[in-house]
């Protein structure tokens, strides 16, 4: 009367060239107070008025300007994600930029329509183009798609309104930006959210907040080098 | 569970708005049968539809463990492992053998509930349920139940049990007597029985009386006239349990009773969704971008095709393509230009969507191939075998990318087609072979079901090797390595007329720590566009070794495919060394296999030939197959073995599950993980296992697999 079966267990734990998985340690780079959260994912606690703190960010401003090339920071407190990211590639007007460990976003004229590996990632979308969410009026249709845990599309539609939000002063890695302000509030059957744009030229963007999925954190995406 | 986990499931939950239990404001709830109900009673209601339902139920000397699953929304079928303690208390000693020789009595159980009626406004759920319809009966009953939800708090249920569930306040019999069962060995259907005999109501109600809180009271139709009357392992004083139960999430319930007014009962139960990942998209590194080409009327010289003399060229090019994919682990095998179109098979060693290694490898083309090149040919090998071409255009990749519906507009534009063998113009990669590779992994085995210790398991480690000589050539080994946990041999004189093919697996498992687990040369061809070939020698698996051969006919866009086994086998000793002598037994073994796709997730494969045993019959298997690689099923072998040379249970079934790997921890991987549950493990339709067939080395490598993931191509 025996009665059996095989398992091998269903442990993460392997090592060897052919695991069948590749050794994604998913470990971002993180700049901790760089947005003034005072607490970031490594569980460094830095404050940004700190003149110390201040005169660091400074110094690493001058050493990403030197590098010759635009850096956008990107972050997100739900992904407990935060991350300098360069440009990865151009296409049809897109621009990619990608963290060192390949997560990337994609931005038309700033405007977020898609990323990739972070996980929940937006796969492609509809999206106002910049010059009108510039304009601080009227209303505008956003769809999003992703895959879920089937990887089967997922469209999500929202309908937002523009407004114009005033005149704001923001920091980026410790230089101030005087900017025009744009919300975005957007409602839908998932979700409701809204998008912040600051403009430092009439369509240019220095820092916006845009809407990754529902469940997370918004996005904040920072230009740090034009 | 951290925090960005917890986040990533709770975008997967809003973002799908999925069925799940949760979402009612008081879900349907398992009993202590693990079956939808009150505390110990069935009630009207199905679980949500593919879900799968683990539990573990007790009270007093009684416990019941049970895994369910909702075949369709109307249909569930669950197994179940029953335990009574002290079950020979009372007359050991001094009769202690016959059905006393046991301190804790096991039974197997099998139920099937289709759900009749689904509950609208005014209408009530309806289920009929057949309880314990295989086998020795002990727990058999049959009954009708109904349920119905007032407000979003309140559900009552009633039924009418038959079988062991009139065994308390009968009413009468309303369809004649019930006659006597004749189990003989077990594994027959108990037909004779069904609603014949006494008929009893029960009922019950839950209410909600606070968020993630049940209140829940029964009467019971179950008199435990064996457990208690009989023999009495308990006292039943009362038809009537209450209980309590507080449900976390949308997959897990903890409930605590009183049961029968004597003992205290516990309910755990887990429930998974094998449709959907529970942490949603898969993650891991994010792909590099299309490079688009600059226009050819501004830049003609970027479209010279010249190159194409060049002999050195392809082969720089598969360079720069490999150099790109090496993050991804995936492998350019070779490359062949015709005209505008370039066709470069690879192999993908980590994705289990195969739309995303295709993926993968269309962005490295547009990146490394020059710009007169404009129709992409991809495709993927496993084993040296081509099982599908996928073809894009290269400016539908570059138009589409950031387009409103990417997945879609590329499917619609590209063509997925049969393979075919390699071109001859083919520059293949120089560096492939031979390559080595190797992993150490954790490892485990376990036995189910011994009546002296229900679950025995050993962990330990497994050192695999393979040594890739040339396409489709491997030498490769797997050695063992039990650090943990302890299994008892069977050694026990062999019941039944079969040789002992497989009821020695205990003894397989119990002996030796360091075992060799395989150790074979594998040789696969492509014998037709999409026809494939395997033949494979040396030690096969852990109780048999010799030589198999296999061909397979699996054309990439049809529902069906059709192959063929041939093997002649010994049986190897039980240390995991490398001796035939133990058993002296050697046997011609070989199937005819077809395999079918109902389409809707449905899959079946009728296997027809000569088992290990030397019998001969056909297996069923039934499985209901998700996009992401989920598999959950059930198969049965009939052969020409009588039910008595059979032994206990009278013939093989067992359920099947697929696991792939990603489905729980959300990265990208092609392991799989199977798991085949058998109630009894004996030596009757018993089949050689063989580590890749063709079947699962194509795994996904036809249309529908691709199809199935198609949104990962631009993951």
């Amino acid at each position: 009367m025996r009665l059996w079966f095989g398992l091998v267990a269903l442990v993460l734990a392997a090592c060897g060239n052919d695991t069948g998985s590749i050794n994604y340690a998913g470990a971002p780079v993180v700049f901790a107070g760089l947005q003034g959260k005072g607490r970031a994912a490594g569980g460094v606690t830095a404050d940004p008025n700190d003149p110390a703190v201040r005169a660091g960010m400074l110094a690493f401003r001058d050493v990403l300007q030197k590098g010759g090339q635009p850096i956008i920071l990107v972050s997100n407190a739900s992904l407990k994600f935060g991350s300098l990211m360069a440009p990865f590639g151009g296409n049809n007007g897109v621009e990619t930029w990608s963290s060192t460990s390949y997560q990337t976003v994609s931005l038309r004229g700033g405007v977020m329509v898609a990323t990739r590996g972070f996980g929940p990632d937006l796969m492609s979308s509809v999206a106002p183009g910049i010059a009108i969410i510039a304009g601080g009026k009227g209303t505008t249709q956003r769809r999003y798609s992703y895959l879920d845990g089937a990887d089967q599309p997922q469209t999500l539609e929202f309908t937002c309104t523009l407004a114009a939000a005033g005149r704001e002063s923001i920091e980026v890695m410790a230089l101030s930006f005087a900017t025009r302000k744009v919300t975005e509030a957007c409602a839908g059957p998932a979700a409701t959210f809204t998008n912040e744009y600051w403009f430092d030229g009439s369509t240019k963007l220095r820092q916006s907040k845009q809407f990754l999925a529902p469940g997370l954190a918004i996005m904040m995406i920072q230009k740090v080098i034009d | 569970m951290n925090k960005t986990i917890f986040q990533i499931a709770l975008l997967s939950a809003a973002v799908l708005a999925a069925v799940g239990p949760g979402r009612a404001e008081l879900p349907t709830s398992t009993n202590l049968s693990g079956v939808p109900g009150v505390i110990d009673m069935p009630s009207g209601e199905a679980m949500p539809d593919g879900w799968l339902g683990m539990n573990y139920g007790v009270f007093g000397p009684i416990s019941r463990s049970t895994l369910s699953f909702q075949i369709t929304p109307r249909l569930s079928g669950s197994f179940r492992y029953v335990g009574i303690r002290d079950w020979n208390a009372k007359y050991c000693p001094p009769k202690c053998e016959g059905a006393n020789a046991f301190d804790t009595y096991y039974d197997r159980n099998f139920d099937l509930r289709y759900k009749v009626l689904d509950e609208s406004q005014y209408l009530p759920s309806v289920t009929v349920g057949l309880q314990d319809f295989i086998g020795t009966g002990l727990s058999m009953a049959e009954y009708v139940a109904v349920s119905k939800s007032f407000g979003d708090n309140l559900r009552l249920t009633g039924g009418l049990g038959f079988g062991r569930l009139a065994s308390y306040g009968a009413i009468g019999s309303p369809f004649g007597e019930r006659p006597p069962i004749d189990f003989g060995n077990g594994g027959t259907v108990n037909w004779g029985q069904w609603f014949r005999g006494d008929v009893a109501p029960f009922g019950g109600l839950e209410y909600k009386f606070a968020d993630k809180w049940v209140f829940k009271a029964e009467y019971s139709s179950d008199a435990y006239t064996e457990e208690s009357t009989n023999r009495e392992t308990f006292d039943r004083k009362s038809p009537l349990n209450f209980g309590i139960e507080y449900q976390n999430n949308a997959h897990t319930r903890l409930g605590a009773y009183a049961m029968y007014g004597s003992e205290i009962g516990v309910n755990l139960t887990i429930l998974m969704n094998p449709a959907q990942r529970p942490m949603g998209g898969v993650r891991g590194p994010g792909p590099i971008p299309i490079k688009a080409r600059p226009p050819r009327s501004s830049n003609p010289e970027m479209y010279i095709t010249t190159w194409v003399q060049d002999p050195t060229a392809k082969g720089v090019l598969i360079n720069s393509m490999n150099k790109n994919l090496e993050r991804e682990a995936i492998i350019v095998e070779s490359l062949s230009v015709t005209g505008a179109s370039a066709e470069v098979r690879f192999r993908n060693t980590v994705y289990d969507a195969s739309a995303q290694a295709v993926g993968r490898v269309a962005r490295a083309m547009a990146i490394a191939l020059p710009s007169s090149i404009d129709v992409f040919h991809l495709v993927p090998i496993s084993n040296g075998l081509a099982g599908a071409k996928v073809s894009v255009r290269r400016s539908d990749l570059e138009r589409l990318e950031f387009s409103p519906d990417p997945a879609g507009s590329l499917r619609a534009a590209t063509t997925i087609s049969a393979a075919g063998p390699r071109l001859p113009d083919a520059t293949v990669n120089a560096d492939l072979y031979p390559k080595f590779s190797w992993s150490l992994l954790p490892w485990s085995q376990g036995l189910l079901f011994d009546p002296k210790q229900p679950i025995q398991y050993v962990f330990g480690a497994a050192l695999n090797a393979r040594y890739e000589l040339a396409s489709g050539l491997f030498l490769s080994g797997s050695v063992t390595q039990a650090l943990a946990g302890r299994i008892l041999p069977n050694d026990e004189p062999v019941e039944g007329a079969l040789p002992p093919v497989r009821s020695r697996a205990a003894t397989y498992f119990a002996t030796g720590e360091t075992k060799l687990s395989t150790l074979t040369v594998a040789y696969y061809d492509q014998l037709g566009p999409q026809l494939y070939g395997r033949m494979t020698a040396g030690y096969l698996e852990q109780m048999f070794g010799g030589i198999s051969a296999e061909v397979l006919y699996q054309p990439v866009n049809t529902p069906w495919a059709i192959g063929a086994d041939l093997n002649y086998v010994a049986q190897r000793d039980t240390d995991g060394g490398f001796g035939f002598d133990e058993f002296d037994y050697r046997v011609a073994t070989g199937h005819v296999s077809g395999y079918y796709d109902f389409g809707n997730g449905y899959e079946a494969q009728l296997d027809v030939g000569r088992y290990l045993a030397g019998d001969y019959g056909g297996t069923l298997t039934l499985m209901r197959s998700f996009r992401n690689g989920m598999k959950v099923g059930a198969f049965a072998t009939i052969t020409n073995v009588s039910a008595e040379e059979f032994g206990e249970g009278s013939f093989d079934k067992g359920i099947r599950l697929d696991m792939p790997l990603t489905y729980f921890t959300g990265q990208p991987s092609r392991r799989l993980q199977p798991l085949t549950l058998r109630p009894l493990g004996r030596d009757g339709g018993a089949r050689l296992r063989v580590n890749d067939r063709l079947r699962s080395t194509l795994r996904g490598y036809n249309q529908a697999g691709l199809d199935n993931q198609w949104g990962r191509f631009w993951k």
